[in-house]
Parts: structure tokens; sequence; C-alpha cells
């Protein structure tokens, strides 16, 4: 492109030219001094010095021009222009920023600072490219579990979820424990950053029907993790996903026998599944309290309770109406106090 | 509940929660405790302090139904010793592990609220939580001593929820056990109030 037609340029062209002729009077220097040298020491001996000095320092680009965008969970992406040609950055983080209060930080920027601190970490697109390319016997456990750690921005987490749920539904008959802890937090993290309009999904891994169901270590997370995202996010209409709560109702109809209660684990993930129905609004709401409140053991209920007291909390500060119909619910529910 | 004193003797650096209860070998107790992160099978040798509500057996269910809630989501950070930030918080005494959106994956606790929340589980209210003392950098040092070298570096205790130079009021460990050196029935009654020096139990 001609100056003429982009005057911008112009100062920009006459830069380049100058940068050219620079190397080019710096290479016939270079030249110059090695006949020199040839001639005044002997081949051998230019030799052994040109082999000894240091490799030529690379890397350094002099930038012309460009574009910089900062992302929304704060790494930078970059298209510059430099006399070397096209440089295109993705993923970069910036350095040069003091943090501020960590109770008012969004975990994604406490996350950058993470990373500006410590370079050995993976960064989420890290993870994300290992993951996005491994094969079933690369996606390890211990990958799984950094990225459960690890924030991702919107565009990262359309490219996770897909992969999350397949390692969730791959992994989820596993006898290996390491296996089953990896599949605990692909559940966490594939849930905690699921679309809420999505949810419905999950009753796939509830089912009972499946070759052999879900373990109650993962039945408890599954439960917790509902319970969260309404907890966090109350539902503006109730029922929202009527078949997840057909499924959690299942595991309460089941675990609330009190043959069964006591067992190992069965009293987090009968209370989880109670609260969760709670959170979602559902339909099954109040047989799920009934079922708390009737049952043989009283700590049972008081837990419930307690814990429906600290939902209540939370719903105050974000939707009024969900917090009345709790209230409407518990009284009906004649709840145990 | 049994602790574990620090470099300094009386200063309680560490609290976990007895897995048997009744008389056992100080230099070894089973306990479940916040490491970080939450072991279930975890142990603390040399305990230097003792203190019990005489649990019933109601309370034991509730006390194990949060381990058994909160259990999951740490054993996945069992082998990653450098992602401290992710599981523990000094201040609060717990928090959430949030996204974005403020949806979370996981609570962090620090040891003592780890005890703490087990017991208010119970309906065991052992301190008053909007009473609690400051405490200066000093005395955080002498508490977290393997985290000297994070705790001095402003960065790195943000991570933990240390916002600022000081004091912050965090709950210690020795708090705990003065909330526990009291007669059964006022334990439940009313939560304990610590007051400057509790740090120290002796």
């Amino acid at each position: 492109m001609s100056t003429s037609q982009n005057p911008q340029l112009g100062n920009k062209g006459e830069y380049i030219s100058f940068l050219r002729a620079y190397e080019a009077a710096v290479a016939e220097y270079k030249a110059t001094c090695l006949k020199k040298s040839i001639q005044h020491e002997g081949f051998t001996n230019t030799l052994k010095k040109l082999k000894k000095t240091k490799p030529p320092r690379t890397g350094m680009l002099t930038v012309i021009g460009g574009v910089l965008e900062e992302s929304s969970y704060g790494s930078i992406d970059a298209a510059l222009e430099t006399e070397d040609g096209r440089v295109v950055i993705s993923g970069g983080k910036r350095t040069d920023r003091e943090p501020t209060d960590p109770q008012t930080i969004p975990t994604k920027k406490l996350s950058l600072l993470e990373v500006a601190n410590d370079t050995s970490r993976p960064t989420s697109e890290d993870l994300l490219s290992r993951f996005t390319q491994a094969t079933d016997a690369e996606a390890t456990p211990h990958l799984i579990c950094k990225i459960e750690l690890a924030h991702f921005g919107d565009e990262q987490r359309s490219c996770l979820l897909p992969l999350l749920w397949q390692y969730i539904l791959s992994h989820r008959n596993s006898n290996a424990r390491e296996q089953l802890i990896a599949v605990g937090a692909a559940i966490r993290k594939y849930i905690a950053i699921m679309p809420m309009d999505r949810m419905g999904d999950l009753a796939t891994l509830l089912e009972s029907g499946h070759k052999s169901h879900l373990p109650v270590e993962l039945e408890i997370e599954v439960a917790k993790m509902i319970y969260r995202n309404f907890e966090v996010l109350p539902p503006a209409d109730p029922d929202p996903q009527p078949e997840l709560a057909d499924r959690l109702w299942e595991i309460v109809e089941l675990y609330m026998n009190p043959r069964l209660l006591l067992r190992d684990k069965h009293a987090a993930a009968a209370s989880s599944a109670i609260e969760a129905i709670v959170a979602m609004r559902s339909r099954h709401a109040q047989r799920a309290l009934q079922a708390a409140n009737g049952c043989s053991y009283r700590w049972f209920a008081e837990l419930v309770s307690d814990d429906l007291d600290e939902l209540r909390d939370r719903w105050d500060k974000k939707n009024k109406d969900a917090v009345a119909w709790l209230d409407d619910l518990r009284q009906t529910s004649q709840t145990y106090a | 509940m049994v602790g574990q004193d620090g470099d300094r003797v009386g200063f309680v650096c560490h609290v976990g929660l007895a897995v048997n209860h009744g008389p056992q070998e100080s230099h070894r107790v089973a306990v479940v405790d916040m490491g970080p992160p939450i072991r279930p099978d975890g142990q603390i040798d040399n305990v230097s302090a003792v203190g019990t509500a005489v649990l019933n057996d109601d309370e034991q269910w509730k006390i194990q139904t949060f381990i058994d809630k909160h259990e999951g989501e740490h054993q996945s950070i069992q082998n990653m010793k450098r992602n401290y930030p992710e599981v523990y918080c000094v201040f609060p005494h717990f928090c959430d592990y949030t996204e974005a959106d403020g949806r979370y994956v996981r609570k962090k606790f620090s040891c003592a609220g780890f005890v703490f929340e087990a017991y208010r589980k119970a309906r065991i209210h052992l301190l008053h939580i909007q009473m609690m003392p400051t405490v200066d950098l000093n005395i955080l040092k002498a508490a977290y001593p393997t985290f000297v070298s994070f705790l001095d570096r402003p960065s790195e205790r943000i991570k933990l929820g240390l916002n600022g130079d000081g004091p912050w009021p965090v709950m210690l460990c020795s708090y705990l056990f003065h909330a526990l050196d009291r007669k059964v029935g006022q334990i439940r009654q009313a939560p304990y109030a610590p007051t400057a020096g509790d740090h120290i139990f002796s």
C-alpha cells in the first residue's frame, strides 16, 4: 500500500525502509570485519573466535501498530504489526496491575493474580487445549482435577462443557477410586458453569435404569451442586426442571428408608436431594420437606431445617418472591425447629 | 477436638475433630481436619490441647453428615499442595470458591473454621463471630508457621482473604479450646467471646 493511499503508513513505511537499510549496512560491516580478521589472524583463529561468541539475541521485535483486547476473564489477545511481519498473541497476561480488595475481586481476577504470581501453573487455555487434544487415556484424573480449579471464559466454557460431559458419561461406572474422584470434580465443574436452562440434562446422570446407578458419593455431588446453583440463582418460576426433580425425589424416597439412612453417606445424599428439590421450587418440595420432618431421626429434620434457614438468608438478598414461597412451604410442611 | 501447638508452647496452630472419643495416645491421634484440604483420615501428632463438648449421638450424626457433604470436593485436591488458595482461607473462616457468576464448586475453610462450622451444624455455636479480636501479622505468622513466607507478601495474603496490613479479626485455633474450657452446659448456652490474648491456650 503506497503512502498516498494511506497517509498513516507514510512514517511507518519510511521507518521500515530505514530498518532494512540499517540491517544491510550492519551485514556489510560484519563481512568487512570478517575479511580483515582472516587477513590478519588467519582462517582457523577467526573460526575459533566466531565459535566463542554468543549466539545473536533473538525474540525482540519492534511493534509498529496493531490492536490489543482484554477479555472478560482477564487474558489478552493481540494482533500486532512488526518490522518482521504480523504477530498474533492469544491468552497473554498483564503484569502491570496491582491487586485490590480480595473480597470484592471476582474470582476470575483472583485467578489471574495466581497465574501472574506462579508462572509454573498451567493457564486455563493450556488446560483446555490439553483436554481437547487428549485421548481417553490422556485425560487423566489429575488433568480433570486441575480443570476444576481453573476459571474459564465464556468461549472456553462452550468448548469445555461437552468435553466434561463426555468424560462424566465415560467414567461414571469406573471402579478406580482416583477415577471416581475425577468424575466428581468434572461433575462439580460442569454444573457450576453450565447454562441454567440446561440443568434438566442432569437427569440423565440420576436415571435409575442405567446399567449401574451412580455411587452415593457422586449422587451427593450432583444433588449438592444442583442445590448450590439454585441457591445462588434462585428460580424465578417454580419447577423449572420437573424431570430432574423427579430423579432427585427417587433418591429421597430410597434413602429416607430408616434402614438405609444411617448407612455410609446416605444421610448426606438424602438431605442434599431434599434441599435441591426445595431450592428448585419443585412440585415435590412439600412432600420432600414432609419426609424430612417426619423422619424417625430428629437430628436429620433439624439438619435440613438449618440448611433451609441458610437458603432463606441467601435468597433474601436476591429474590423476595422465592423467600415468600419458601416461608409458605415451611409453614405448610410444619417445619421441625 | 484436638489441637497441636506451633513453635510456641500454648499457641495452638492446628485443630481437628478426633475420630474416636475417649482416652488415646497423644503422640498420634486420628482426626478429620482441614489440612488443607479436608482429610477424613488425617492425624495430629503430639497433641497439645484437647477439648470436648461431650457430643451426643445426634450431634455426632450431624457432624458426620457435614463431613460427608464436603469431603468429596476436597478429595480432588489432595495431591495439589500448591493450590492452597483454592481450598483454604484465613479470613473469613469459611467462604465459597466461586465462578464469575457466584456459583461455587467448593467451600473453603481455615482449620479452625472447619471445626467451628462442624460444631455449628450440630447447633453448638462455639464462638461469637462478630466479636472476634483483631490480630496483627506477627501473631498470624506464629499461628501459621509454615506460611510465614506467604504472609510476608501482600499479594499472597490477599489470596487468603487478608486485605491490607491488618490487624484482622481472624478465628484462631486457641479460641475454640477456650470455648470448650467451660462447663458443658455453658458451652451450649452461649458462644464464647474471645478476647485479646486468647491466641494462647495453656
